[in-house]
This record gives structure tokens, C-alpha cells and sequence, in this order.
């Protein structure tokens, strides 16, 4: 028994406790700061693509579903 | 009669239960903050207005089960027919994703926060998806980063992430993990290749090591408060949204895929048989069927197209996504496609087995449609023809069922490569199975095939 025991030991020990919720958080902030600055150069980079395919309707997929009928083939979103 | 639903207790804000067969949710006085801040800020009225989170009615307080705790009861619009994250197909699971990430970055404009990302508060309603938990919303504190990021990257990213770079089949994992995929498997299970996408590499990969890193550390709420702003919030839900969309099935052939343009039926045959099932479903007029082995649902709009809400459900993946992708192109409104292997129908699951109920449990339903599929069930599957058939009249009163004979080329592929075990499946011998548990109203050849199709009833016993 006690052989078994010394030779499954790595297996039998317990696994930490998961708290997955501190580690979501956390990488929350490092992706917070960098896309904060990805949002400011795709933003500029959309005006861009928008200048040049001025014309052309935007791809349907990219539809948002919280957009009223009404709302729908608006360039600009509310956003501030 | 008063139930609670069994899948409705995490949440202390409030609950759904079911009274007289009339689905409700009551709102606890702990949920009523939130509750006010929905229905106040006019995120309410947007959102149901777009037809992307179900509207309800306050009815009155007497209605609620547990009156003490009760701040309203509302009766949301009922969904006819629950299904779950792993029924759906890839586009049903990536549309799904992309209405969660919208609601919550419309909320932030009404200054909320999407607390739940949970793929179950997800159903389809008239061909499309929609938000079903009224309760999900709560005020937006600047500062803080999104409590429901992890749940949405383990709900949908990561089975999104999986069916386009690993293998369709694996968002069945979603059946084992009642909480989403967990992110360290699916960072050991994507392609290494996976790691140049910028999303996935954050959200799935850095994010599981994350997890590891600070297993079992506490943060402190003080730690987060005034660390993501809102511009970076909203930039996170961008990043999320840009990933999500991003994400492709690469194109691959199935064994059904081309079914229609590889079997038995001439174009006259085929029509012959359309009307047919019409001429059964009129002298039916079911309020509800499921088409059990609908392929990309050509059958199955035979029903559908009188307006009666339909379930399409078949084993092949590409036959569904085509199938959904129908309903989209053309906004039908009473069919809905799923992803289900009949042989392995979904099973109740979650805590006391009562938080997913089973396919058998959403039954029965008025009409169920077995078309071309008697024979795989039979022979590709050994199920004994009486066993078919009573599993066909625990699920619905009434039976459209085509019988395909032994020398249909369809059986003789089936039998191929197998020894003929099967000296009861003939005409008499399904005959003989069904009428212990149906009563054959009609049996009709169809034209230009040696099929015939049955139009029976359950026995009343």
C-alpha cells in the first residue's frame, strides 16, 4: 500500500485551486492598454479606408444587430 | 402549477419559472437596481426594438413564487423551441457571438455593463438570435474591466476558435464543459499557427496563461478599479468583435453535402414527393414539427412555408450551416436548423440534470417528418424498426415517414459493406413494426421512385 501510495504521489496531489476569474482579469489591463492604442490607429485607419472606398457599400456581415432598421447603411456610429 | 426553471438559480437577481405552462422571470429585490437601470436608460426599448433581446410584460406581483424577495415579475415573449450552443452550427454559434459583443458595447452608451456572456442566453426567434436574459444588465462602474470576458472567450471564442482551425466536431466539448471551453485546453488544442492571429493569441492563449499565473491569487477590486477606461473597454469588446469576425470554416466536402444532386429522385420524383408531404401536412396542420434527418431542409420548408414552426435537425454539419444560411438569405422566419446526430440526441445536463434539458424533453411536438432516414436508422445504425417507431410516437403524435426498400440504391450502398442482417426490412416487416404504435392513414408510392411515403397517427392507448 505504502509503495502504491510513494508511486502514484505525483498523481494523487491535488490540483491548485483554479481562480480563473483573478487571471481574466488581470490580462484585462495589459489588453486594455495596448488596445487602447490600437483603437486610436483604427480609427484613423478606418477614416482612411472610408476616404478611399467612399462609394462602396460596407461588407453585410459586419451588420450590427443591436442597429435599428432605420439606422442601417449609416456610415458613422454614435460613438464619441 | 408553479415550477422553477432547473436552469435558472445562479443569478441572486432573479429567476425563471414556469406557471400554467406560461414562461415568467421574476425580479428580486436584490436584481432591482439593475432591473430599473434596463428599463430607465432606454437601452430596453433599443434593444428590443432591434429584435436583439426579448421584450416582456409586467405582470402583476401576485404571479410571483416567492413573494418576499419578488420586486417584479415579467412574462417574457416565449421562445417555441430552446436549443443550446452545441446544436448549433458554426455561423448559428458565430452569429450568436457577434449579438453578445454588440449588446454589450451598446450598453456602455446607455451606461451598462453586459455582466453574463453566457452562449445559453442566446436563442433563436424568427430565423435569428436573440438576447433572452433580461436580468444580465447592471450600472457600468468606469474603471473597472469586463466581469464577463472570461465567460464570453470560454462560451464562444474559444469553440469559434476550434471549429475553424482544429475540427468542426470539437465544439461538441461544449456538451462536457457546462461553462464554456476552458481556455487552457483550447490553447493546447488550437495549431501553433493560431498564435500569429492577434486576437486569439490574446484572448485564448495569453489569456489561459494568465489564468495559470494567478490561479488561486486573490485581486483585490481596489487592484482593478480605475485600470481599464472606458475607451479601452470598448476597445477589448472592438478587439473581440474584429476576432470573432474573422474567424472562417475552410470549405470541406460531406457525405451529404451533394445529397439531392446524388440520389434516387428525378426532378418530377422529387416534386412529386414535395407535394405529397404538403398534401399530409394540410390534412394534419400541425402547429409544431421536427424534421428529423432534414439535411439542408428542403422537406422540411414544405412545413415551414405554411408558417409552421419547424426544427430541421440533421447529423451533418454542412447541411445545417447551408440550411441556416437559407434562413438567413431569405429571413424565414418559422425554420430553425440544428446540428443533431438522432442516434446521440443531446442529453439533459448541467446540476441535477436539469440545467440543459434533453432533446426528448423539448418534445413532444405535433408532427415529427422521418424522410429518407428509416434506413440509416435500420441498417447503418441496427436500431430494430419497433424501437424506431417507438421513439417516433414518444416525440409526436403524428408521422410523415418514408419507407426506403432494399433495392433502393441508397440501401444497397448501405449494405455494401456490410453482411445483410436485416431480413425484416421490408414493406411488411415496417408495417408489421409501426402499426404496434401508429395507425397508417396513408401510404402512398411516390412517383418515379419505389419509395412510399406513410402518413400515420399514435395509437391512443
Amino acid at each position: 500500500m505504502a509503495c502504491f501510495t510513494l508511486f502514484f504521489a505525483p498523481f494523487l496531489k491535488p490540483l491548485p485551486y483554479l481562480d480563473p476569474g483573478s487571471g481574466s482579469m488581470l490580462i484585462q489591463l495589459i489588453l486594455a492598454a495596448v488596445l487602447s492604442i490600437g483603437i486610436a490607429v483604427r480609427i484613423f485607419w478606418n477614416k482612411i479606408k472610408a476616404f478611399l472606398t467612399r462609394n462602396k457599400s460596407s461588407a453585410s456581415q459586419d451588420a450590427d444587430p443591436t442597429e435599428l432598421p432605420e439606422e442601417r447603411g449609416v456610415e458613422d456610429s454614435p460613438h464619441s | 402549477m408553479v415550477e422553477k426553471s432547473g436552469a435558472s438559480f445562479r443569478d441572486p437577481s432573479g429567476f425563471i419559472f414556469i406557471r400554467d405552462a406560461v414562461v415568467y422571470r421574476q425580479v428580486n429585490l436584490a436584481g432591482r437596481e439593475s432591473y430599473d437601470a434596463l428599463m430607465q436608460s432606454g437601452l430596453y426599448e433599443r434593444l428590443t426594438k432591434a429584435k436583439a433581446l426579448v421584450s416582456h410584460q409586467e405582470v402583476p406581483l401576485t404571479f410571483a413564487p416567492t413573494a418576499e424577495l419578488a420586486y417584479k415579475v415579467i412574462r417574457p415573449e416565449p421562445i417555441p423551441f430552446i436549443s443550446y450552443p452545441y446544436e448549433w452550427c458554426f455561423d448559428q454559434l458565430k452569429d450568436a457571438a457577434i449579438l453578445t459583443l454588440s449588446i454589450a458595447r451598446r450598453a456602455l452608451e446607455y451606461g451598462l455593463s453586459l455582466k453574463d456572456a453566457s452562449a445559453y442566453n442566446v436563442q433563436f426567434l424568427a430565423g435569428k438570435p436573440i438576447f433572452i436574459d433580461t436580468l444580465s444588465f447592471e450600472p457600468y462602474q468606469e474603471g473597472l474591466p469586463w466581469v464577463a470576458y472570461r465567460q464570453f472567450c470560454q462560451h464562444f471564442l474559444a469553440p469559434l476558435a476550434l471549429m475553424a482551425h482544429k475540427d468542426i466536431r470539437l465544439s461538441q466539448l461544449l456538451r462536457v464543459y457546462i461553462d464554456g471551453i476552458p481556455l487552457d485546453l483550447a490553447s493546447r488544442l488550437l495549431p501553433a499557427r493560431s498564435r500569429l492571429n492577434f486576437g486569439l493569441l490574446s484572448h485564448i492563449h495569453l489569456h489561459a496563461r494568465s489564468q495559470q499565473k494567478y490561479a488561486g491569487k486573490q485581486v483585490s477590486r481596489n487592484a482593478l478599479e480605475g485600470k481599464v477606461s472606458l475607451p479601452a473597454l470598448r476597445g477589448l469588446l472592438e478587439n473581440l468583435l474584429t476576432t470573432v469576425r474573422g474567424l472562417h470554416l475552410r470549405s470541406a466536402n460531406t457525405e451529404w453535402g451533394n445529397y439531392y444532386e446524388e440520389n434516387n429522385y428525378t426532378e418530377a420524383a422529387f416534386a412529386a414527393k414535395r407535394n405529397l408531404v404538403k398534401d399530409y401536412l394540410l390534412a394534419v396542420n400541425p402547429r409544431s414539427v421536427w424534421d428529423l434527418g432534414a439535411n439542408t431542409g428542403e422537406f422540411s420548408r414544405a412545413a415551414s412555408e405554411m408558417g409552421i414552426l419547424t426544427a430541421a435537425f440533421d447529423i451533418d454539419h454542412s447541411a445545417v450551416q447551408q440550411n441556416y444560411r437559407m434562413v438567413k438569405q431569405n429571413s424565414e422566419k418559422s425554420l430553425l436548423p440544428l446540428w443533431i446526430d438522432l442516434t446521440n440526441p443531446s442529453p439533459a445536463l448541467g446540476w441535477d440534470s436539469r440545467e440543459r434539458a434533453s432533446l426528448r424533453e423539448r418534445g413532444p411536438v405535433d408532427l415529427i417528418m422521418a424522410l429518407a432516414l428509416i434506413h440509416h436508422l435500420a441498417i447503418a445504425n441496427n436500431v430494430p424498426l419497433e424501437r424506431a417507431a417507438a421513439s417516433f410516437a414518444d416525440m409526436a403524435r403524428h408521422l410523415i415517414i418514408e419507407f426506403v426498400p432494399k433495392t433502393d440504391s441508397q440501401v444497397q450502398r448501405l449494405l455494401a459493406t456490410r453482411a445483410d442482417i436485416f431480413p425484416d426490412y421490408n414493406r411488411d416487416g415496417f408495417e408489421q413494426a409501426f402499426t404496434r404504435h401508429f395507425i397508417i392513414h396513408k401510404a402512398e408510392p411516390i412517383p418515379g421512385s419505389q419509395r412510399i411515403l406513410y402518413l400515420m397517427e399514435r395509437r391512443a392507448d
